[in-house]
């Protein structure tokens, strides 16, 4: 039986080995998600070696300037469309922690690849684009977070260098969104002021936005928290099969919600049939030294 | 209330193995690729801890020719060991036909003796789904994969239009002649495998540590995969190499950097 998943309080930012924050990165067609992770990744020197050259060459090809995008963009219809299709998941991890950041798309046609990306996800990052400002999908994406249980909310405003900086705009839009989500009974933790093509306020403090005394998206992001597991709440436990051993039945599944423990009695639904636990089984393979003897094969 | 701390290695196992349950449950007639690679190795671990110490399906491996002679070695001592029913598919019709590394290029050679193969072999035993040890973080097509995906007759992946998946509801029937590939390991990073492979002793082939400065980070076929210059001669060495390093994990197979988007362009055509 497989059990929910409690991260561990305590978090070893040293190790790779430590729960990942799922984030999921939302909002309006080319408002500037997939640019904004690019931006991240490359400006903490996350990137594989070579994968800036790829993206060079990939938008020679296409005639076009060089796209933070394409990074996550990888698909040849995506780079020539210069449109996000399906989510993408990447992993990436600060000083502080190891995250999931998860890329969905904006365009409205491939709500169904946000929604699969997005309810992966502890925490969301909403994308609004400082001209365009809170669009169709700002708004419907917020809405899915909501149905989703995503309560951790980050808001951007992005591509402030078409907005001259202009912390009256940025203001104009923080309202109107702030005011917009309490109808949701949703709350951002966080309005950030950034350009995600610039580098201004994504992984460094932007100089060009003095006025504002907010953390970058980078120091807001180490903020979140890893969504805990329900263990408060009463059991519930999807079943997925029954596996027979002779007389004994194992009853394979997953818990949702709460705890179990031998002894427990549970009442199986449709049915209504109650029944006891006699026993919680893992499989656990023996030990068989390593490396194995066995195997020990011929140098190449 | 009391709560079990669960580790991340916790989570991707759990995640996996109601994954193999999911399928199992699903689909009546399953295989499951088997490269004899450390991520293959890591998918036959999770599917006896799903099962309780057996492999219920078939392990199927597309054997190019082209195998690295441990990695054969290994292929027979695991078989044993772990009591498998192994089906072994060559392509044999395109051998005689003069197809090889010697004579084409790399993406020609492994549509031919890895996709085409696996056409074949299911065609004869007719899977509607194949489990496959793929992850997200190999390449930048399989960062957009789902549990679930199904291929088409023509083993196509229809990538532009794939189906939701969300709140563990997946695609679970396939349509005649067409399979779903159920791929466990998504979540799993390069160097999650390494730390589960070390956690649960999990063998695997000789060589992938450093013998005389060199290792092989992924093994595919022997003309076209290059082993890294590189001394990590144990588990530990090889984690503590990948979290210094900015090298990708398949930077030493040809095929997937024969062209621009070579990997999409195979993948489309139902390469794993
Ligand atoms: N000037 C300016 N342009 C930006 C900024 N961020 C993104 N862009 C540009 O806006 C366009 C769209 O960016 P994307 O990152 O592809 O947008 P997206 O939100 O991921 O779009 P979809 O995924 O298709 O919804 C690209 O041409 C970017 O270079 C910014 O901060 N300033
Ligand atoms: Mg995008």
């Amino acid at each position: 039986m497989t059990d929910p998943s409690p991260q561990s309080a305590i978090q070893n930012p040293k190790s790779s080995a430590a729960v990942p924050l799922k984030v999921v990165f939302v909002g309006h067609v080319d408002h500037g998600k997939s640019t904004l992770i690019g931006r991240i990744l490359h400006d903490t020197d996350s990137l594989p070696e070579g994968k800036i050259d790829m993206v060079k060459k990939a938008c020679a090809a296409e005639g076009m300037e060089f796209e933070f995008a394409f990074v996550l963009d990888a698909l040849l219809e995506e780079q020539k469309q210069n449109v996000t299709i399906d989510t993408t998941q990447i992993p990436f991890r600060t000083a502080r922690r190891n995250y999931v950041i998860i890329d969905a798309p904006g365009h409205k046609e491939f709500l169904k690849n946000m929604i699969t990306g997005a309810s992966r996800a502890d925490a969301a990052i909403l994308v609004i684009a400082a001209n365009e400002g809170v669009r169709e999908q700002s708004r419907r994406h917020a809405y899915l977070l909501g149905l989703l249980g995503i309560r951790q909310i980050l808001v951007v405003v992005n591509k402030m260098d078409l907005a001259n900086y202009s912390e009256k705009r940025f203001g104009e839009i923080e309202s109107e969104y702030k005011n917009f989500l309490v109808d949701l009974s949703l709350e951002a933790r966080a309005f950030i002021p950034a350009s995600a093509r610039q580098g201004e306020n994504v992984a460094s403090r932007s100089e060009k936005i003095a006025w504002y005394d907010g953390p970058t998206l980078l120091e807001a992001l180490d903020l979140l928290e890893v969504r805990k597991a329900d263990v408060d709440l009463p059991l519930r436990f999807c079943v997925q099969d029954v596996y027979r051993f002779g007389e004994r039945r194992i009853v394979a599944g997953r818990i949702e919600t709460g705890t179990l423990r031998v002894g427990d009695e549970l009442v199986f639904s449709p049915a209504n049939k109650s029944s006891m636990i006699a026993s919680i089984e893992r499989w656990n393979a023996p030990g068989m030294g390593w490396p194995s003897p066995e195997i020990r094969l011929e140098s190449h | 209330m009391t709560s079990t701390t669960r580790t991340h290695l916790d989570q991707l196992e759990n995640q996996s193995i109601f994954i193999f349950r999911e399928a199992y449950h699903a689909f009546e007639n399953i295989a499951m690729p088997w490269s004899m690679g450390k991520d293959s190795n890591v998918l036959i671990w999770l599917a006896r801890k799903s099962f309780f110490g057996k492999v219920p399906f078939p392990v199927l491996h597309i054997d190019t020719t082209y195998e690295f002679p441990e990695m054969l070695k290994f292929r027979e001592w695991a078989t044993k060991h772990y009591n498998l029913n192994l089906i072994v598919k060559i392509n044999t019709d395109a051998r005689e036909r003069g197809i090889g590394y010697e004579t084409h290029d790399p993406v020609t050679v492994t549509h031919e003796l890895k996709t085409v193969a696996l056409q074949q072999v299911l065609a004869e035993y007719k899977w509607d789904a194949l489990i496959t040890g793929i992850r997200r973080d190999e390449d930048p097509t399989r960062a957009k994969e789902r549990y679930f995906s199904a291929r088409n007759v023509q083993f196509e992946w229809d990538y532009k239009d794939q189906p939701p998946e969300f709140w563990e509801q997946f695609v679970t029937s396939a349509a005649k002649g067409e399979h779903v590939r159920v791929q466990p390991l998504l979540d799993w990073t390069e160097v999650d495998i390494w730390r589960y492979i070390q956690r649960e002793n999990i063998p695997i082939p000789q060589m992938y540590f450093a013998i005389n400065g060199k290792r092989f980070l992924s093994l595919g076929c022997s003309p076209i995969t290059q082993p890294i210059k590189s001394t990590a001669a144990t588990i530990e060495e090889i984690i503590a190499e990948l979290e210094a390093t900015k090298t990708t994990e398949r930077a030493g197979r040809a095929q997937d950097h024969h062209e621009r988007n070579a990997m999409q362009k195979l993948r489309a055509k139902g390469f794993l």
